[in-house]
């Protein structure tokens, strides 16, 4: 059962690879969203373990949409659950639905749904 | 494979977003995860009126060309299609799945997005428990 802390060292750790490889400039932009998708994913799941929910399956009990329904800081979070299924969407569109990105909406995505994301998620961790 | 960027966000187009009230208070006739197979029929109605819920939240986006669900003892799948990569036309999907959420606090769900061209998805129906096509 992954720690708080394990969990925001993997989204720190999917960060590096996006910020140290320039993976969405060029053909890779939607791998790049994957990726940011997925550092979402850990600090969810960072701020859900904190609270004491572990996030382990995507439906019933132990799910992301109970988390969404109990965990204090989240449940009140309607921006924030706007923001994470954007990026959910998107990644999705990237794997399965042969949607082509490029670098701008890589940048778009982060900049408007992913930061904002982020700076709530890390407003409730403890350091 | 699709070229089509995504169309560039107004910087005041999300703000206008935030302003929308949170969670309403649907009444709550959502069933608890886990229940038996002897409430099959009732699960199947329970399904529709809930999924009757969110489809009328949703009528208005014209963007949205289909909704399905399934139901199984765990909950709820739901699938919302529609034919738009602007994030802008893609948010009151998110806020009308939070109000179902909040709204339904004993009933799961497992909600999915999909962007795909309108008629770009066959579905049975047979394999539903709930379809919606505009």
């Amino acid at each position: 059962m992954a720690t708080p802390a394990e969990h925001r060292a993997k989204a720190l750790h999917n960060e590096k690879l996006l910020n140290e490889y320039a993976l969405a400039e060029g053909e890779f932009a939607g791998w790049a969203i994957t990726v940011l998708y997925y550092c979402a994913v850990h600090l969810l799941r960072a701020l859900a373990a904190q609270e004491g929910f572990q996030i382990k399956r995507y439906k019933g009990k132990d799910s992301e949409e109970e988390a969404w329904k109990s965990v204090p800081q989240l449940k009140h979070a309607s921006v924030a659950y706007d923001c994470y299924n954007i990026l959910t969407t998107a990644s999705r569109s990237a794997r399965y639905e042969m949607k082509g990105y490029s670098a701008l909406d890589y940048k778009n995505l982060r900049q408007n749904f992913y930061e904002p994301f982020r700076s709530f998620v890390t407003s409730h961790l403890h350091p | 494979m699709s070229t089509q960027s995504l169309a560039p966000l107004h910087p005041n187009a999300y703000e206008a977003f935030k302003a929308l009230p949170d969670a309403s208070s649907l009444p709550g006739n959502g069933w608890p995860a886990g229940e038996s197979s002897h409430d099959l029929p009732q699960r199947g109605e329970k399904t529709k009126a809930v999924m009757g819920e969110f489809v009328e939240m949703l009528k208005d986006n014209a963007k949205v060309w289909a909704v399905c669900a399934t139901a199984d003892p765990d909950g709820i799948n739901v699938w919302t299609y529609i034919d738009s990569p602007d994030r802008i036309d893609q948010i009151p999907i998110y806020r009308a799945q939070w109000r179902l959420m909040m709204g339904h606090p004993e009933t799961s769900f497992g909600f999915n997005t999909a962007e795909v061209p309108a008629g770009g998805e066959e579905f049975n129906e047979d394999d539903l428990d709930f379809l919606y096509r505009r």
